[in-house]
């Protein structure tokens, strides 16, 4: 079908031309209603992004702040914190918290036992550790490892770990190494920290 | 209704006869012949410590001497026993890559210590709540020994025993 045709359909006709027209106004009418709904959804739906990106994060701190006399105020922004964390001075002076016992009492003929290894908050965005728990052997570098652990968040603890083998009752010398490694992408090893200990197994 | 009534009332004065529980099984009414008994109160304070590590040191061409500290606080020790803190060095104070290797030197509070094996650089004796030891590294980044490009790096591990 031509564009010709219809018009000159219309024109031979009277009444249906003027019927057809107020068909086209009221079509027309429904598209303008069609796009005007359309543009609003697109609206909104841009609006939700914005409101959800803004959101994200250290909530509204990344979002730009209008002053009242014009301009914006500057505010940190969240992506940068962690990467200059471990390359400031002043937070690598802080250095590894790390909480420290004389002993550690376990239940005997099990490997399942109870633990108390703990990254301290104080570590917050900075530091992982890992918990590697020794028996001391006969020479000063001699030990044989129960237990490693993995990653360990900072506020977090982990209070019940598998042993490598079972222990019999009585009180042995141990040590907890722990080893902190640094929350960037490497993860990179730090110095270290080895606790001696009474291993009391009961 | 009324013996119900009556039911629920006995049950509530029954309940409501005057008596303190003490210790495990003891028990005091109106009726005992003594009237006053012991409890015990008490906490058992374990042997705890906190203690901070310098997590690492970087030398630059412009920075050749830093300063850390090691620091114990939160120290509770059974009544004669000592904390003393040791520091050891994976490579003898000494930052290596593969063959190549560049010193470096570490006083401790302002004090030069031996380089070949443990050393206490911190004590701190029962009923003291904390302590510190200032560590100075310096090196003169002489690369004569230096054959690559790359991260020379030491490793030190601080040792806590309680004796």
């Amino acid at each position: 079908m031509t564009d010709s045709g219809i018009c000159s359909g219309i024109g031979q006709k009277g009444k249906p031309m003027k019927g057809k027209r107020q068909k086209d106004k009221g079509r027309k009418g429904k598209r303008i209603v069609f796009l005007l709904l359309l543009v609003l959804l697109l609206l909104g739906t841009a609006a939700g992004i914005s409101l959800m990106r803004h959101s994200r994060g250290s909530g509204n701190a990344s979002a730009p702040v209008k002053r009242p006399g014009g301009g914006v105020a500057l505010v940190i922004d969240p992506d940068a914190e962690s990467g200059l964390s471990y390359q400031d001075e002043a937070v690598l002076e802080q250095g590894v918290v790390i909480a420290g016992r004389d002993s550690m009492t376990i239940a005997a003929d099990t490997k399942k036992v109870k633990a108390d290894f703990r990254n301290p908050e104080e570590n917050a965005k900075l530091y992982y550790l890992t918990f590697e728990l020794r028996l001391c052997g006969n020479g000063s570098q001699d030990y044989e490892v129960l237990y490693t652990s993995g990653l360990v968040e900072p506020g977090k603890r982990i209070d019940r770990i598998t042993l490598s083998r079972e222990l019999e009752q009585g009180v042995y010398e141990a040590v907890v190494h722990v080893q902190p490694y640094c929350m960037n992408e490497e993860r990179t090893p730090t110095n270290n920290i080895d606790m001696r200990i009474k291993l009391i197994v009961g | 209704m009324k013996k119900w009534f009556a039911c629920i009332l006995t049950v509530f004065f029954a309940l409501s006869v005057p008596s303190v529980s003490l210790a495990e099984g003891e028990t005091i009414t109106q009726d005992s012949q003594e009237n006053s008994g012991n409890i015990t109160v008490g906490y058992n304070a374990e042997v705890t410590y906190t203690v901070t590590i310098p997590a690492s040191v970087t030398f630059s061409d412009t920075e050749k001497e830093i300063e850390r500290s090691l620091q114990v606080s939160d120290v509770v020790l059974n009544e004669g026993s000592v904390l003393n803190v040791n520091i050891s060095s994976l490579n003898h104070f000494t930052m290596v890559r593969n063959e190549g290797y560049i010193d470096y030197d570490l006083l401790v509070n302002y004090h030069e210590i031996p380089k070949d094996d443990q050393y206490t650089i911190l004590t701190v004796a029962a009923g003291e709540s904390s302590g510190w030891a200032i560590l100075n590294f310096s090196t003169d980044l002489q690369k004569e020994h230096a054959q690559y490009a790359g991260n020379y790096t030491d490793t030190l591990t601080f040792t806590v025993s309680i004796d």
